[in-house]
């Protein structure tokens, strides 16, 4: 079951600026990381990571953890995140946008 | 007929173990010892400006060396200034003896001059903590710190000496040094385990190999690379294990760890904690955990579950499974992970060619990597500059890269490039420091420039604490340089980084390059986000 409300407050708050590679670092957040932080997983579990998210009891893949977070199938959230890094930094949070409001208009349609 | 006071006995002590430097501090509480060592032969003490820079430089030392590492501090103040680096040691495994003064027995709870519990302090942040009571058994305790120091998982470890006690005498006659004794086990695990983790191996379609810290302590490099160029299994290194198989072996995919994990089905970690920077050992796609470590209490850390798990000695250990286990058919697999690392190296590349002002890290690190040796000792110091360092310079040996242990520490990486200078008199030492990490024990270049150390220094100045947006402003930590005789320079632009290095790298007296850096770059893509299940 996807956790609507939770991937909706993602796509309402995306940052203005969007990293590629990284789940969180100097430059911000990925897609993975912001829906992560989102979900309430504080900044150590990802800071300087790419894809670990570091929580003993929640951890694991970052595709996985939020696959599972927010109900997602994981195929999903790959090709989430795999937009995010393949978008050109100056395009990524539009094309990011996109992606959650198709997604969100197919579980949850007006 | 030879009469020694409690400090030469202390220095005899440490003489029969081998150490030749001694980093510390002065005190009043001390100075028996101190005499001691300073006017000792094939001895040497590095007097730093702030005791955990002491305790940092004895990390250092044996990051270095692979011998634990000495540091003297003195009473009261002198143990709690050193508590941040013995419990820095403590998380990363690192051994090292601390010997502290203390004040006297009889003057505990009298109000004397620093007087401290201090047993209580240091008992969280060491392995072993004790007080030596009685001048004859000098020789003993120093003997068991350095055993305690090495065995099982290294440590820090604590002795203290009262001002009473260094200050007493004896013939030396009547005291009893103690054998030598090598406490690493080496130690074979038994046949039927080595037999199930041969038999997971063999029928892994992705197996890699995780080596940690404890391959380094073990001395298994050459077990660990022959084990790996017999099967075919690819390797990453982690921590003070980073260069046991040098980078740039065809098997050897670096630090990436979190792209070989996260693909692999058979995972052999050896000497490796399930901790927070490997993930806490969770790894999806995985159906077996082989874990070697020296601690019981490490396997299974975290709840992780181990399908076989092996208490023993890395080096034995290792060989022991290379005598077991045949070749194994991983070409498809490594050359997939090649493609993957040769895609992640030509992104780096690319972000490394950048001109923008500020500069980007990349720009910087792949700068000064390009003039740095094969032996060359890159020690990474902060937060937000990990990201890049650990990247951007590869550990083509062991004992070269010195990294955050998960204490979390910042600001021990002068402490550590003093050793490594020490340790390799006319090798590269770069202390790769942020801005923020600068301001902790800047004032040991002084400590460098009295020693005649080249180290480099070289600030990747973001203005600010980056990881949590906390500004600090531009602040020209290149001008510190003149007063401690040193070399300074500040870059703002690519172009001056290149000349600056060069003058740094060459001049033969420890250097401070400011370079300011972009406060937010952009990474580099080039992980692995599925699918391979």
């Amino acid at each position: 079951m996807v956790d609507v409300d939770l991937l909706r407050r993602a796509r309402d708050t995306v940052p203005p600026r969007l990293n590629a590679g990284l789940l969180f670092g100097e430059g911000g957040f990925c897609v993975l990381g912001w829906l992560l932080h989102v979900a309430g997983f504080h900044e150590i579990t990802v800071f300087g990571n790419t894809i670990a998210v570091a929580d003993p009891a929640r951890g694991g893949a970052a595709t996985h953890v939020v696959a599972n977070t927010y109900g997602l199938p994981i195929e999903v959230v790959e090709s989430l995140a795999q937009l995010n890094d393949r978008t050109p930094s100056a395009e990524r949070v539009a094309a990011i946008t996109a992606r959650l409001d198709e997604l969100l208009a197919q579980v949850s349609p007006a | 007929m030879t009469v020694v006071d409690g400090g030469q006995l202390v220095c005899r002590a440490l003489q029969r173990e081998g150490v030749t430097h001694v980093f510390g501090l002065g005190g009043g509480h001390i100075n028996t010892t101190w005499w001691a060592i300073r006017d000792a032969s094939e001895m040497r003490i590095v007097d730093v400006r702030h005791e955990a820079a002491a305790v940092y430089a004895a990390e250092g030392w044996a990051l270095a060396t692979r011998q634990p590492g000495v540091c003297l501090v003195t009473a009261a103040p002198g143990i709690t200034n050193a508590i941040t680096g013995l419990a820095n040691a403590r998380a990363g495994g690192i051994p090292l003896v601390c010997i502290a003064g203390a004040a006297t027995t009889r003057g505990q709870d009298a109000g004397e001059v620093e007087s401290l519990d201090q047993l209580e302090v240091v008992r969280s942040v060491t392995k072993w903590a004790r007080r030596v009571h009685h001048l004859d058994r000098i020789p003993e305790y120093v003997a068991l710190a350095f055993r305690e120091a090495r065995a099982g998982r290294p440590g820090p470890v604590y002795l203290e000496l009262a001002i009473d006690v260094i200050h007493s005498t004896i013939e030396e006659s009547d005291v009893v040094f103690p054998p030598l004794i090598d406490p690493r086990s080496g130690g074979a695990a038994d046949a039927g385990t080595i037999e199930r983790a041969v038999d997971l191996l063999e029928q892994a379609r992705r197996p890699a190999i995780v080596a940690g810290s404890g391959v380094w302590w073990a001395g298994a490099d050459d077990a660990l690379r022959e084990l790996v160029e017999h099967t075919g299994i690819p390797v990453v290194t982690r921590q003070a294990g980073r260069g046991t198989v040098p980078d740039d072996h065809p098997l050897c995919f670096g630090q990436d760890w979190q792209n070989i994990c996260y693909q692999a089905d058979v995972l052999l970690c050896v000497g490796k904690q399930l901790d927070y920077f490997f993930g806490y050992g969770r790894f999806p796609n995985l159906d077996h955990l082989v874990q070697v470590d020296i601690e019981p209490l490490e396997i299974g850390r975290n709840r992780v579950p181990v399908s076989v798990g092996i208490v023993g000695d890395a080096e034995a250990t290792l060989r022991q499974l290379k005598d077991t286990i045949k070749p194994l058919a991983t070409t498809d697999w490594v050359a997939g992970l090649r493609a993957q690392a040769d895609e992640i190296a030509a992104s780096q590349r690319a972000v490394a060619r950048s001109d923008d002002v500020p500069i980007h890290p990349m720009r910087l690190c792949a700068e000064l990597q390009d003039l740095l040796d094969r032996d060359a000792t890159v020690i990474a110091d902060g937060a937000s500059n990990l990201m890049w360092t650990r990247v951007a310079f590869p550990a083509h040996l062991p004992g070269r890269t010195p990294s955050m242990t998960n204490f979390g520490n910042i600001g021990h990486g002068v402490g550590h490039a003093l050793a490594a200078a020490l340790a390799r008199p006319g090798s590269q030492v770069v202390w790769m420091v942020g801005d923020g990490s600068f301001g902790f024990h800047a004032m040991e270049l002084d400590t460098a420039a009295r020693f005649g150390l080249p180290i480099v220094a070289v600030v990747m100045n973001n203005r600010g604490w980056s990881a949590q947006w906390i500004p600090l402003g531009v602040r020209h930590y290149e001008r510190l340089a003149p007063g401690f005789d040193a070399d300074g320079a500040l870059v703002e632009r690519p172009d001056q980084i290149r000349p600056a290095l060069e003058r740094a790298l060459a001049t033969g007296t420890p250097s401070i390059v400011n370079v300011l850096v972009d406060q937010s770059p952009e990474y580099f893509p080039g992980r692995y986000l599925g699918p391979q299940r």
